[in-house]
């Protein structure tokens, strides 16, 4: 059981880390720290 | 047992590895995907939706070459259980919407991939092999084997 866990952890933090990794460096990658736009530029951005 | 574990070894690990690499290749369709599901918080879903390819494709990796063998296994049927639950709270809520399971592969050779009951009898069968292996202790063709073998002769 220990070492399911153990190995089950390995798996989880590996992949997370290579999947963390590529993302950042792969051109279509999924931005995670963008900035929610403020609300006067989406009203400008609206009305526009 | 031993030729059952290995088809079901190449199968699990050759379908879980194609569809990762599915997912992987296209992110911004599987965010969708999953932001349609409606179960997690909008926080998580990108982080999700970039995680969850890549652990499909290494537990899929790790069963076809036969490393960490069990354990993968394991994992895959606890993912195939999780992935029935989402579709039939989907159905339950009424939503039409595709499971994600394959990816932009879907629409390239037509394979089915609406989130409805097909799709929770074929993950219950997925996780069905995926308990096979894992409850058994066959290593024949496997890296793991290979490995303990080899370990044993020196």
């Amino acid at each position: 059981m220990k070492q399911l866990v153990r190995e089950a952890t390995v798996i989880i933090g590996l992949s997370l880390v290579i999947a963390l990794l590529y993302n950042a460096a792969s051109p279509t990658g999924i931005k995670l720290n963008r900035k929610p736009m403020p609300a006067s530029q989406e009203s400008i951005g609206q009305v526009r | 047992m031993a030729v059952i574990v290995i088809i079901a070894r190449f199968i699990m690990g050759g379908i879980f590895l194609v569809s990762g690499l599915a997912k992987i290749s296209d992110p911004g369709r599987f965010i969708l995907t999953l932001g349609e599901f409606r179960l997690f918080p909008e926080v998580i879903v990108p982080v999700t939706a970039i995680w969850l390819p890549w652990l499909e494709f290494m537990l899929g990796l790790c069963l076809f070459v036969g490393i960490l063998q069990r354990t993968s296994a394991l994992m895959l049927a606890c993912l195939n259980a999780l992935f029935a639950v989402a579709i039939v709270s989907v159905i339950a809520r009424g939503i039409v919407v595709d499971c994600g399971c394959f990816g932009m592969l879907a629409d390239m050779f037509g394979l089915p991939d609406m989130a409805d009951m097909k799709a929770v009898i074929r993950d219950a069968i997925f996780t069905g092999l995926c308990m096979i292996i894992f409850v058994s202790k066959s290593r024949t063709l496997s890296l793991e084997g290979y490995i303990l073998r080899g370990a044993k002769r020196t």
